[in-house]
């Protein structure tokens, strides 16, 4: 089984082809505004250094958000034509459980990403179990809501807080064996996970209400 | 390896200057002053071994000067360049000819191999010795199967166009109903619309057309102007499917796509004046050929697409105001003073002042207690933006002495405007062609046409293509 892995979701670019258990290649860059310029030409390319056309692989996994709105998009976007394309399996997980999946620890994991005016996307785990599923929300909320948890945390995050983080730096093989067989879905479903309205729309329920 | 030579390569021409005493002419100055002339090299280890210098007129080409170093033949190099040649020709031209000295035995058994064929023999052609002229035909110009993508705006679509001018199967979603509760285009959930969208609308053209992927021979994205996040989720699908499916990608700009919009309906004839018309853009381009662009002068600030917005908000006229206006100007009559907008001799427009004449003459109206006669204003609204658009349009094919007119854009299928353009252009003369109503607006098909005439010059992209959300059409 060959499982091709993409996350534009911050402004890094993480990508990797994972076969029988064991990681081919990978590719981590940091692109910021770049992503849309170089991400098809370095997944080519990581494809080429192992000599794996693209029809190779039986399945995609592609981290569909939360994170940045234009980031997402690129990498939803290109598994999305990918897996129409050759009719491949695809599925999704959100950047918040790659990230979680990236840490060894007894402790709670807490991925947090930056989503600016003091709110965040975040989510909290414990072991394998999820106590908190990724949401939009202020770091006020967060912190009350660890608070009523009161254990031993851990902020993973590619992003800068004023309190202590470790940086996230995904483990892909880590990542696609602990989610390669999620369900898959046809291509079309496939979208972002945003967690968050548009500015318009969150305005225009505001005027409604 | 064999490669195109660079003009930027002045280490590659100085060796073909130097170790080919058959290349009379300087190489560089050949290059810069002959649109049709091309090197092919043959280099190893960085050392050129053998060339081809041939011209690509149009749809045919003609092989000036063949030459394989001497220390170097026999070894199969001059077969393989000349393979090279044919294959990269194969589809784009009709013939290739060429002249060879009667006695070079060596050359013509090789021409004789690929099939190049005696047509005339030249008498004393090589300095007493007879030139022969040998033509290889090549099959029939292959069909070109461009899939067209376009998603800078709000409508996400996919089309696919033969040979530039034939549409096999053009599919266009419009989000108009969503951005309609905003009263106008949301950048954010237009991007969020595309990324739905895009597979669906993909799949729903290739069933349209009857085709597969593989059938496809050219892959153009309109990669800009446009909303930056729209634009990137176009690219994005374009650049995965060029991958994917090893296809070349064509970037193609928004208003050339527009300006081929007419290739669709007619041919189009150089050289030509454009006048591109929209939500986003007022520009005159004069084309002396196809895909060659010299803007003559745009708006300075609204589009006039904007300004038909925006006075219909004045007048209480839903978004988007065009073609509404465009029906209440039909029904009106033109009883309003307005002023002519930035009506000098320059090809460039300016619409805010109108509109802030517009919105004025509303509220004065309003102070003194008279109702607007929303037809009337309409009516005298539009006959202001026609006569600023064809007083312009008319100068600029007088100074540059050109017969042939095109509109384009979205704004183009206003009936105020067509009318007027079709009775002067008639008057006086000039060809004119308009898109069909159903390509004014955004549309792919728009850019496939541009996109196989972008392929034919040339422009073809590697994967590292940018969208941009501001871009020159050069």
């Amino acid at each position: 089984m060959t499982i091709f892995y993409i996350d534009t979701t911050s402004s890094y670019l993480y990508t990797g082809i994972v076969q029988d258990n064991k990681l081919l290649n990978e590719k981590k860059e940091k692109l910021g505004h770049n992503l849309s310029i170089y991400t098809v030409d370095i997944v080519s390319k990581m494809f080429e250094e192992v000599n794996l056309e693209p029809k190779d692989i039986d399945k995609i996994i592609v981290v569909n958000g939360p994170g940045s709105f234009t980031g997402i998009r690129i990498g939803v976007t290109l598994a999305k034509i990918y897996a129409w394309s050759f009719k491949k399996e695809i599925t999704t997980i959100s950047s918040l459980e790659a990230m979680a999946k990236s840490v060894d620890t007894e402790k709670i994991i807490v991925p947090i990403i930056d989503a600016r005016r003091n709110a965040c996307y975040a989510a909290i785990y414990h072991q394998d179990k999820c106590l908190l599923e990724g949401c939009y929300l202020t770091l006020e909320k967060l912190s009350l809501f660890l608070k009523g948890i009161g254990e031993d945390y851990l902020f993973v995050t590619n992003d800068k807080f004023d309190f202590e983080t470790v940086e996230y730096n995904p483990n892909i093989l880590k990542i696609v064996n602990a989610y390669k067989d999620r369900e898959s879905f046809n291509a079309h479903l496939i979208n972002p996970l945003y967690l968050k309205l548009t500015e318009a729309e969150e305005n225009k329920l505001k005027e409604e209400n | 390896m064999i490669v195109e030579l660079d003009k930027n390569n002045k280490e590659l021409i100085e060796q073909l200057e130097h170790h080919f005493h058959y290349v009379l002419m300087d190489v560089l100055s050949d290059l810069e002053s002959n649109p049709f002339s091309n090197y092919l090299l043959y280099i190893d280890n960085g050392d050129i071994k053998g060339y081809i210098n041939y011209y690509l007129m149009y749809d045919r080409a003609e092989i000036a000067n063949f030459d394989v170093l001497i220390e170097y033949q026999n070894q199969g190099i001059g077969t393989k360049l000349l393979d090279n040649l044919i294959k990269k020709l194969e589809g784009k031209v009709i013939n290739i000819t060429l002249e060879v000295r009667c006695d070079n035995e060596k050359a013509i058994s090789l021409y004789k191999k690929f099939n190049f064929i005696d047509k005339a023999l030249r008498k004393n052609y090589y300095n007493g010795i007879d030139g022969i002229l040998m033509e290889r035909s090549m099959d029939k110009m292959k069909d070109v199967y461009v899939l067209g993508i376009e998603s800078s705006c709000d409508e996400t679509s996919f089309s696919i166009v033969k040979n530039g001018c034939e549409e096999i199967a053009t599919v266009v979603s419009s989000q108009i109903d969503i951005h309609k509760d905003y009263g106008g285009v949301v950048p954010e959930i237009a991007s969020r619309a595309h990324v739905k969208n895009v597979t669906f609308v993909l799949e729903e053209c290739l069933t349209k057309a009857h085709m597969t992927m593989d059938e496809i021979d050219l892959i153009a994205v309109s990669n800009g102007p446009g909303l930056i996040g729209s634009l990137l989720v176009g690219l994005e699908s374009a650049k995965t499917l060029a991958w994917l499916y090893h296809k070349p990608l064509i970037p193609v700009h928004h208003i050339a796509g527009h300006i081929y919009a007419n290739n669709l309906v007619k041919r189009l004839s150089f050289p030509l004046i454009a006048l591109v018309i929209s939500g986003g853009h007022t520009e005159l381009i004069y084309m002396d050929k196809d895909y060659s662009f010299k803007k003559l002068g745009s708006t300075l600030d609204d589009a006039v697409g904007e300004c038909y917005d925006k006075v219909g908000k004045v007048i209480d006229v839903d978004y988007p105001a065009g073609p509404k206006i465009d029906k209440m100007a039909h029904e009106g009559s033109h009883t309003y003073n307005l002023p002519m907008p930035l009506n000098d001799a320059s090809y460039n427009f300016s619409f805010s002042g109108l509109k802030s004449a517009v919105i004025n003459l509303v509220h004065n109206e309003e102070q003194r207690g008279k109702e607007i006669n929303k037809e009337d204003l309409a009516c005298s609204f539009q006959e202001v933006v026609v006569d600023i658009l064809t007083k312009k349009t008319l100068n600029a094919l007088d100074e540059y002495h050109v017969k042939n007119l095109i509109l384009a854009g979205g704004v183009s299928a206003n009936r105020g405007i067509r009318e007027r353009f079709a009775n002067l252009c008639e008057n006086k003369n000039i060809n004119y062609t308009f898109p069909e109503i159903k390509y004014c607006t955004d549309n792919a098909a728009m850019i496939a046409a541009a996109g196989y005439y972008a392929y034919l010059d040339g422009r073809v992209a590697d994967y590292t293509l940018n969208a941009y959300s501001n871009m020159e059409l050069k």
